[in-house]
């Protein structure tokens, strides 16, 4: 009976060692893996942080309120470093799978997204030069078309000058589809002006200006705003979110996986320890 | 016309104003250098210089970005390993780092994967002779291993050059100075230039702290260069003057090149991606009739050129093209 007992309590001490040294080891690489949250988190936040600056640059830009290019610049090669925290996280296990898939959705979001990116800083760059010399271009075609006299050409576009002055106002300011026609139809009309004079006529160069101006903004103002609203829907943003929350998650569940392991790893040791402890009593009284 | 007596062009209003650092102006003052490792950068420093590495060992990157003449080798077009001539101008090595994409068509997105094109194209080699060569240099192959723990590998020999051409930056110009509040760094003439710099539109193209690139931009925008250029007895466009066409095939994207920094781009001639510009008056004076349409005056052009001036920077303490600025 006294030896029954005796290998009871035995066996129920070094079990329960054992079990707490497996589970150490199990928790120790949870630990390990664990350990890298300060690190991710911060990463993690500055891709939000660049994907808020890129659209809010892209905003500003459009407004003319941002003149340089470099702080969208700068939230791009944030948002490229997704690629590569998407290969690190996936090497830690797959806890952070969903994180890793988001900013890998994020990386080929943001890759497909770039050339539009590109196009729309070139856009605004000459939608920026056609404003500016607009004006100035009609001014001075105004002037000539004025001097030229009834009989020539030129003259016939003095009109068709002060109707795409008011049209291209009214396009800069509101860019709607009637406005772009009664453009384009003003432009054709000038487009015959312009067949009409001489290949060394002075008017020719100023004309072929201002109709390359016009076109400018015609193409460029509405392109402009559409790819501005796009980039405030696109996906991306939605992607980075995702991952932050996925990572939350994912660490939440670490630590709390963690609290079990160390409450069972404490509970264990202690039964291992009683256990162990009334073996060698019962082993003393023999 | 006979008889009609045009008014003038009215002179673009400038207006001088007083430098503030405001993060949404045009053109910003030149960061200081990103923190690279030291040992890696050293090493970047010897495989920059080292011509052996080339096919015929007579062509390293300092050969057609040598650092005493503000880090381009004032040809139309380098020479490169047994007899290659580069197809496009040679820009300057400084403040690359500051780009946002490499080479004339924008097609690399990092200085490592850049380091293609010249390594190939140039010094006509590949990455694994060069691997190798550097391995059978005792002191190098050991300079790598201390400093990766891969040691000689093609990401690490990339990595080490990116980051000594990190180091390449030429702050402190006279015009970052005048950015940062001194008064008096720029002279009336030059701050006459930077404003007309500004109101001519030239800053919606050359603009940030690179001034210039980080956009694609049309060379041609108000007159078609190429067309011009074989009108006046020139070579037709080449393959490789297509641009940003190279890389998205799309039409409008021919003749789309990435807008070079003017950083020091009074030390750089000739200018743009054929180098058919001898003097920074011509460069000034053809991209106001191609980008802008308009026919700069003599005095515009001078006190543009005169603003571009103190663009030039110092290099670690000295100047980057070996003499006064």
């Amino acid at each position: 009976m006294k030896n029954r007992s005796l290998r009871a309590w035995l066996s129920v001490g070094v079990a329960s060692v054992v079990l707490a040294a497996g589970i150490a080891v199990v928790e120790r690489r949870v630990s390990r893996v664990a350990s890298n949250y300060p690190q991710d988190t911060t990463q993690l936040r500055a891709l939000l942080v660049a994907r808020s600056e890129l659209e809010r640059n892209v905003l500003e830009a459009r407004a003319g309120l941002q003149l340089n290019f470099d702080p969208i610049h700068h939230a791009v090669l944030v948002l490229r470093t997704a690629t590569q925290e998407a290969r690190l996280l996936r090497t830690r296990g797959a806890v952070y799978a969903q994180t890793a898939a988001a900013l890998t959705q994020l990386s080929e979001a943001l890759k497909a997204e770039e050339p539009a990116l590109e196009n729309f800083k070139t856009d605004l760059a000459l939608l920026r030069l056609a404003s500016r010399y607009f004006p100035l271009a009609a001014d001075a075609l105004t002037q000539r078309a004025t001097c030229a006299g009834d009989k020539h050409p030129a003259a016939h576009g003095g009109a068709a000058i002060a109707e795409l002055r008011t049209y291209v106002e009214r396009y800069e300011d509101q860019p709607t589809p009637e406005i772009a026609r009664r453009l384009e139809a003003a432009l054709a009309e000038l487009d015959a002006v312009l067949g009409a004079l001489q290949a060394d006529d002075p008017e020719r160069a100023d004309m072929k200006v201002l109709l390359g101006h016009t076109r400018a903004i015609l193409s460029r103002r509405e392109r402009l705003d559409r790819f501005a609203r796009t980039l405030a829907r696109a996906p991306a943003h939605r992607h980075v979110e995702a991952a932050v929350r996925a990572y939350e998650h994912a660490a939440r569940g670490q630590l709390v996986q963690l609290t079990v392991l160390r409450s069972l790893f404490g509970v264990l040791v202690t039964l291992g320890l009683v256990a162990l402890g009334f073996a060698v009593k019962h082993t003393t009284r023999r | 016309m006979q008889g009609c007596d045009l008014a003038p062009e009215p002179e673009l209003a400038v207006q001088v104003d007083e430098p503030t650092l405001d993060p949404g102006q045009a053109l910003q003052p030149l960061p200081t250098a990103p923190r690279v490792d030291p040992a890696r950068a050293a090493i970047g420093a010897r495989l920059y210089a080292d011509a052996t590495l080339s096919a015929d060992g007579t062509v390293s990157c300092a050969t057609c970005h040598p650092l005493d003449r503000a880090g381009a080798d004032g040809l139309a077009h380098s020479r490169g390993a047994n007899g290659i001539e580069t197809p496009l101008n040679t820009p300057t090595i400084y403040n690359a780092t500051f780009n946002f994409r490499f080479n004339w068509n924008g097609a690399y997105t990092s200085l490592e994967d850049e380091f293609d094109a010249p390594i190939t194209k140039t010094m006509d080699t590949t990455w694994q002779a060069i691997d190798a060569k550097i391995r059978n240099q005792p002191s190098l192959n050991a300079a790598f291993s201390a400093a990766y723990p891969e040691g000689v590998t093609t990401a690490n020999v990339k990595d080490a050059l990116a980051r000594y051409i990190d180091t390449l930056i030429t702050p402190d110009s006279r015009f970052d100075q005048y950015l940062r509040g001194d008064h008096d760094a720029l002279s009336a003439s030059e701050l006459r230039g930077y404003e007309l710099f500004k109101t001519l539109g030239c800053v919606t193209c050359h603009q940030g702290a690179n001034v210039g690139g980080n956009l694609f931009q049309r060379l041609g925008v108000m007159h078609d260069y190429f067309e011009e250029r074989v009108q006046r007895g020139g070579p037709a466009p080449n393959q490789d003057e297509l641009g940003r066409f190279e890389t998205t095939h799309q039409v409008a994207d021919r003749y789309v090149f990435r807008v070079p920094s003017l950083r020091n781009v009074a030390l750089t001639p000739p200018y743009f991606h054929d180098g058919s510009s001898a003097t920074l008056d011509q460069a000034v004076a053809k991209m106001g009739y191609l980008q802008l349409g308009r026919t700069l005056t003599t005095e515009q052009i001078k006190v543009v050129v005169a603003f571009l001036k103190t663009l030039t920077g110092l290099a670690n303490g000295s100047d980057p093209a070996g003499g006064a600025p």
